[in-house]
């Protein structure tokens, strides 16, 4: 999968999943919780959605740092597992 | 005094109708709406024929946003039976004080079908993560939690848990609350959707729930497998939905210019304390006087008796044995049925359903009747078999009994403008 590929898939899952308006325009670099206002149950939501959809595991520890969803690519982009991949 | 307790809205969605009036359709002209499910497949579970609501849940097409990440049916259904009720009731817009309604709305087994699927999904899972959602649908007091958000109410909410009495203990409740003082409103009700291989196959482990037989008259065809009072039953059929009611205070519906549908006279709730699942005769006898009683009411006031009527063989008989003992004479000339032929058992949706269905009786003068009957010689009152009945009803008494020992009836009077 190409990573660019991969950012549009992440910024479909995250309008639906972060329950994002569609007026707002999503970018990779906006932000989940500052410029996009997601609530924590929801960012925890497209956490575990991406790690089943991407069979990969992101660390509680890792989360704080995927401030963005270029931030959340590039982290999955280097644990991709592609047999995983739906 | 006490002032009187009024219906003032209400809801049934079932297997035979996502609304009310397609299911008071489907129950008078003596359809079913149990049929066979490839869903429920034979490999996982004993059991394929059931009663399953169509066009609304989680990814349907009518999959309501306001509790899209909630994935239990129940919920969707608690809340598509509340807008329903609500919307009957007359509320939108109406000046009331929303500190002062109660949402009582109960499930036997809350979001299992939610559980099920986020434990197959975790076996292939490299984390131990679960959906962040699982918890907040899986407590059974989220259906009420969500309609209170829906609506923006903030009176008592509760959500009690009396298996196959469920819904109408609900409406006991919120009746109770609405004497105490304590609401001036109330939506209440009960919501079920538990089509699980735990819970289905547990019950036909049981033997409570109709087993796959290719004797069975269910085998050619499913609509029949659901026969209250009938002398093969063998066995409830499982099916989901929801029922909700809307009480108000007299004062409060006079006050908002509601449309009174029906008066709440009263309900009696008891508990056998004999056995985990089987029922007890002489407590459900004690049920359906204490209610008479309680409301001042003789046997003969009683015009329509909505049975629990479950289709299996100890409940058919320990029920119509108990209207034999509490009506005496009256048991043999009042009109008795049960619409679980028609709609299967929905468990902890059940009794709501019914309170519904008798509120339509009281409004249409017409009584749904028991299909698949087939009379057995031992159960010998009139169950109204497989054919409609119009008559002249004032007073219904409803009746439902639970796992655990726990029984309910109410009673609700025709309403006529003074």
């Amino acid at each position: 999968m190409s990573n660019s590929l991969m950012l549009d898939e992440l910024l479909r899952m995250v309008r639906r999943f972060g329950r994002v308006p569609a007026h707002v325009n999503l970018l990779p670099s906006s932000r989940l919780v500052e410029d996009l206002a997601i609530d924590s149950l929801d960012l925890v939501g497209i956490i575990v959605k991406v790690q089943d959809d991407y069979g990969v595991i992101i660390e509680d520890d890792d989360v704080t740092s995927l401030r963005s969803i270029a931030d959340l690519a590039e982290y999955v982009a280097a644990r991709f597992d592609s047999s995983a991949a739906a | 005094m006490t002032e009187r307790i009024l219906v003032v809205g209400h809801s049934a969605i079932t297997c035979l109708g996502s609304d009310t009036d397609s299911t008071w359709a489907g129950l008078l002209a003596g359809k079913s709406g149990i049929r066979r499910h490839p869903a429920l497949s034979a490999d996982r579970y004993l059991q394929d024929i059931a009663g399953m609501v169509e066009g609304i849940g989680p990814g349907t097409a009518g999959e309501d946003p306001a509790v899209s990440r909630l994935s239990a049916r129940s919920i969707h259904f608690a809340v598509a039976s509340a807008r329903e009720a609500w919307s009957d009731a007359g509320l939108a817009g109406k000046d009331f004080d929303r500190d002062r309604v109660a949402v009582v709305i109960g499930s036997a087994f809350g979001g299992q079908d939610l559980l099920e699927s986020e434990q197959q999904r975790s076996l292939t899972r490299k984390s131990l993560s679960m959906s962040p959602y699982l918890i907040p649908a899986l407590v059974i007091n989220q259906a009420a939690g969500q309609v209170a958000q829906l609506f923006d109410l903030h009176g008592p909410s509760v959500a009690p848990s009396n298996a196959c009495a469920t819904g109408v203990h609900s409406i006991a409740l919120a009746a109770m609350f609405l004497r105490m003082g304590e609401a001036d409103l109330a939506i209440a009700g009960g919501t079920e959707s538990a089509f699980t291989p735990a819970i289905v196959n547990g019950f036909a482990t049981m033997k409570a729930l109709l087993g796959r037989r290719s004797t069975d008259r269910s085998a050619d065809d499913p609509s029949q497998a659901s026969r209250p009072f009938s002398a093969d039953r063998a066995g409830f059929v499982m099916s989901e939905g929801a029922g909700t009611v809307i009480l108000a205070t007299e004062s409060a519906a006079r006050r908002l210019g509601l449309r009174v549908q029906a008066e709440y006279l009263g309900h009696s709730i008891n508990t056998d304390g004999f056995h985990m699942a089987m029922p007890h005769g002489a407590t459900i006898e004690k049920c359906l006087r204490q209610v008479l009683t309680r409301c001042g009411l003789t046997p003969e006031d009683i015009d329509y008796y909505n049975a629990h009527g479950t289709s299996t063989i100890v409940n058919d008989r320990v029920e119509t044995q108990a209207i034999k003992t509490i009506f005496g004479p009256h048991s043999t000339r009042m009109p008795i049925s049960s619409v679980k032929g028609a709609i299967g058992h929905s468990l902890g949706a059940a009794s709501a359903i019914e309170a519904v269905i008798c509120l339509r009786v009281l409004r249409d003068q017409i009584i749904p009747p028991t299909i698949n009957y087939v009379a057995d010689p031992e159960l010998d009152l009139d169950y109204v078999p497989n054919q409609a009945r119009s008559t002249r009803v004032d007073t219904v008494m409803s009746a439902s009994f639970g796992f655990g020992g726990t029984n309910n009836a109410i009673l609700m009077k025709r309403w006529v403008d003074e």
